[in-house]
This record gives structure tokens, sequence and C-alpha cells, in this order.
């Protein structure tokens, strides 16, 4: 008797897997549509949102972060080309990221040479913007940054203005080991521009302010520019300064 | 004052519960995940791995200390082992301090392993901030095994016990940031108040978020935390948990 009740049992157990089994089998009919998508650059957090899942260590979720944008295409099996990048909300990104630590170059060389890499030339506004402002920092080497954004807006976001704009803010920096070229950028973008009187008056003062402070290969350099780049051939003839080889 | 046969006792149900063993194994799994990550970053590396390291050890050695405590005290009471021991010659406050101790003593070997493992991670990364976020990791760990003592004390079984000492750790980490939001202020109904229960909050809150920041191992020691606020805020925040457990038991009727 007991053990026919057990088989009962048992039948009835196997006909509630089968009913269970059936209904999982529908459920996934519903389900196995829906797959992961990529929905471009996520939403930015707030800065105190970035900190909680770190449990408040700002250096974990700055690296996390980074991790993350680093690799940001790699989603669903499927890698997204920079052109499709949303551009505004990634430089909301690497602003939070500034502020979550302002002394790393992760994000600066992120931006200047990944995402600064996209074929689409007039994306690039929040770029150049977020590299002007870390370029501004007194870091070592940080002023490279603000170099790299007058590239940026030169060749690829083809904004002179905004290169100028960069270029002043560059040449307007001291710091330790920058090189000559640096102080001279406002004066190339001008030339650039066919701007050629103010690009001679900028190179012409750095020359007699800072002429006797600097490597007499630099001053090649510079009566080099002047000559063959900012003066046209007659002009530069008229100038005792282009005299002789340099 | 304090006996060593409990702390003894404590460490050895430490040893025979395999926590040293699933330490090393969690340090081992955490360091491996961390160099991996830390290596598929473009540029910085090492920094990487170093912050992750040390992040993510942390999170995962309080964890395990924290579980490790609770379940141990719970335990206790459930098998009566507690009442047991307090029917030796152990006073309550003895009773007390000397798993104060001992779990003090196994979160100190906990920040041993975790620093170790930072260390032989980092190499030439590491800056002069190691020392002084070893030491201040060591004291966090103590501040949250006297945590969990405390609440494994004052709360009735494991679960919630667990889940009020993950509670004031993520709370002791972001109280920075929190007080920070009430500085500012906020457009908000009713803030002014809610401002006022942070402020009074935070008088019985650790300041975490102030000890083992990760960012000393990668640029050096921050010029307003030292050896001498970390000590004292582990001594300070220990002694008040260590006091309020002992109200706790010294009531107690068995």
């Amino acid at each position: 008797m007991a053990a026919h009740m057990k088989t009962r049992l048992q039948y009835k157990l196997y006909f509630l897997l089968m009913v269970f089994v059936s209904l999982n089998i529908v459920l996934w009919s519903y389900s196995h549509e829906i797959k992961v998508k990529w929905i471009n650059v996520p939403p930015v957090p707030s800065e105190f949102g970035s900190v909680v899942f770190a449990l408040g260590d700002k250096q974990l979720a700055y690296r996390t972060y980074g991790v993350m944008l680093q690799n940001l295409g790699d989603s669903d099996g499927d890698t997204k080309p920079l052109t499709v990048y949303n551009y505004d909300t990634l430089g909301e990104w690497f602003m939070m990221m500034d502020h979550l630590d302002p002394r790393s170059d992760f994000v600066p060389l992120l931006a200047a040479y990944y995402f600064g890499a996209t074929p689409q030339g007039e994306d690039l506004g929040p770029v150049i913007s977020y590299l002007g402002h870390v370029g501004q920092y007194p870091g070592y080497e940080k002023w490279r940054w603000l170099a790299q954004a007058v590239y940026l807006a030169r060749f690829r976001f083809k904004d002179n203005d905004i290169a100028l704009k960069h270029a002043y803010k560059l040449s307007a920096l001291h710091r330790p080991g920058m090189p000559m070229w640096a102080k001279q950028m406002p004066a190339f973008v001008m030339n650039d521009i066919g701007d050629k009187e103010a690009a001679l008056q900028l190179m012409t003062s750095i020359m007699v302010e800072q002429g006797d402070k600097i490597h007499p290969n630099e001053v090649n350099f510079m009566k080099h520019y002047i000559c063959d780049r900012i003066l046209s051939e007659d002009e530069s003839a008229s100038l005792a300064m282009c005299d002789g080889s340099y | 004052m304090i006996s060593l046969p409990l702390i003894k006792y404590v460490l050895t149900a430490a040893f025979r519960d395999k926590l040293v063993l699933s330490l090393f194994l969690l340090v081992l799994v955490g360091a491996s995940l961390a160099t991996f990550l830390g290596s598929s970053a473009v540029t910085e590396s090492d920094q990487f791995t170093v912050v992750f390291a040390s992040g993510g050890l942390r999170i995962a050695a309080i964890l395990g200390l924290v579980m490790f405590i609770v379940f141990h005290m719970r335990r206790s009471f459930e098998t009566k082992d507690v009442d047991y021991l307090l029917t030796r010659p152990i006073s309550r406050i003895s009773f007390l301090l000397s798993h104060a101790i001992a779990f003090s003593l196994l979160a100190i070997m906990f920040a041993v392993f975790v620093s170790a493992a930072v260390y032989f991670l980092g190499g030439a990364t590491i800056e002069s901030g190691f020392y002084i976020w070893s030491f201040s990791l060591m004291i966090e760990f103590m501040i949250m095994a006297n945590a969990a003592l405390f609440f494994a004390m004052v709360l009735p079984n494991a679960a919630a016990s667990a889940m009020a000492v993950f509670a004031l750790y993520l709370l002791s980490r972001l109280i920075g940031q929190l007080l920070g939001i009430v500085e500012t202020g906020l457009d908000l109904p009713g803030f002014i108040y809610l401002s006022y229960l942070m402020q009074f909050i935070s008088l019985v809150i650790p300041r975490l978020d102030l000890m083992a920041q990760t960012s000393w191992l990668i640029y050096g020691p921050s010029e307003n935390i030292g050896y001498l606020f970390i000590a004292l805020q582990g001594l300070v925040y220990s002694a008040l948990l260590v006091t309020a457990s002992l109200v706790d038991l010294v009531k107690r009727q068995f």
C-alpha cells in the first residue's frame, strides 16, 4: 500500500516536473529574443554616485571607470567604431573622471590618442575642450595635452580660433623643461590662418626678449621660420636677420 | 583582565575553520585578477594593478573577517559555548576583551596578507605612501573586527549582524561625501532636518574614507592625514565599540 502510494506520488511529481519544464520553454520563447544591445556611451553618474560602488574609494572608481571607457565599444561580441560614439557624453565622462583623479594621464591619453583618432573630426569638440582643461594642470609634462588640443583643433576639428585659444594658453604656461616651440605655438597657428603680421610680431618679440637665454639651435630655427615660412622671399631679402645661413 | 587561553581558543577556531587558507586563496585569486585587469589597460598598467589589488582585496578581506567574526560569535551563543565559558573563572569583561584582542589579531593578520600582496604586485610603482596605507588598513580592519563583535553581541542573528556591519562600513567609507553634500546643500523639502540628522549620525561614525586611500600608493601620502590621526581613530572608535559590547554583555541574562 505504502509502495503503491509512493509510486503515485512519484508520477505526480514527474508530471509537475514536466509542467515546469514546459513553462520554462514557454518563457524562453519570449526571453531568447531579448539580447544585450550596445546603448552607446552610458550616462555619466554624479560625483557621489561615481564613488558609491567603490565604497568611497575615488582611485578605485577612477581605475574601474578607466577600464570601462577603454573597452566601451566591446560588447555583445561586437566592436563598435568610434564614429558611432556619442562624443558629448564622452566629454562629460572625461570631466567626471577629472574630478576623481586630476593627476593621472590615463584618461587624457585615451581622449587624445584613442578617442581623438575618430575619422569624424567634427566630433572632437569635447575632447579638445577636455585636453585644453587638463593641459593647464601643473603636473609633470601636463602641458603636452594642451599641445595635443591645439593639434586636434587645427588639423582634425579644423577650427583655428579654438586652436589659437589653446595655443595662447600653452604659450602662457611656465613649466620646467617646456620646449621653445610650445611658447611659439600661437605664431604657428596665426601663420597657418594667414595672420602673418601677428605671427611675425610674436616670433620677433620672443627673439628679442629671450634670444640671449635660448639655445643657438632654437634661435636658428626661429630665424628660419620667420624668414622662410612667415615672410615672402622679397620681404625676407630686405631683413638683415635673414642674411646668411642659419 | 585578559584571558590568554581564551584568545588562543578563538584563534584556534579561526585556524580550524580554515580562515587562513581561505584568506590565502582570496589573496591569490584577487591578486591574479588585479594583474589581469591591470595589464589590459593601455597605459599606467602597474598603477591599475596596484589600485585593483589594494581596493579589491580590502573589500574582500573585510567581507571575510566580518563573516567569520559574526558567525563565530552567533554560533558560540547558539551552541551555549558562551554560557559554558562564563561558568569558568573568566569574568564577562575578560571574556569580551579577550575576544576583542583575538579578533584584532586576526584583523592584523588580514592586513599583513593584503599589504604583502599589494607590495609584491606594486614593486617600483608603489610610492612612499605604502607604509601609512598598510598601517591605516590594519587599523581599519581592527575597527571593523570590533564592529562585527559589537553587532554579533547585540543583534539576535548572524545575517542581521553581518548586514548591520556592512551598512556601517558603507556609511563610514561614504561619510565624507555625505557631509560634503550637507555642506553644499540641496534644494529638497526638509533638507535642513536631514542635514542635522546626518551630522548627528556622523558623530558616531568613523572616518574610514580618510584612511587607507589607494591614491597614497600611487601619489604618496596625503598631507592632512598622519599616523597619529589614524592611531587615535582606531583607538577611540574601537574603545567605543568594545565598551558598548561590554554594556550589553554585562546587562545580559543567561
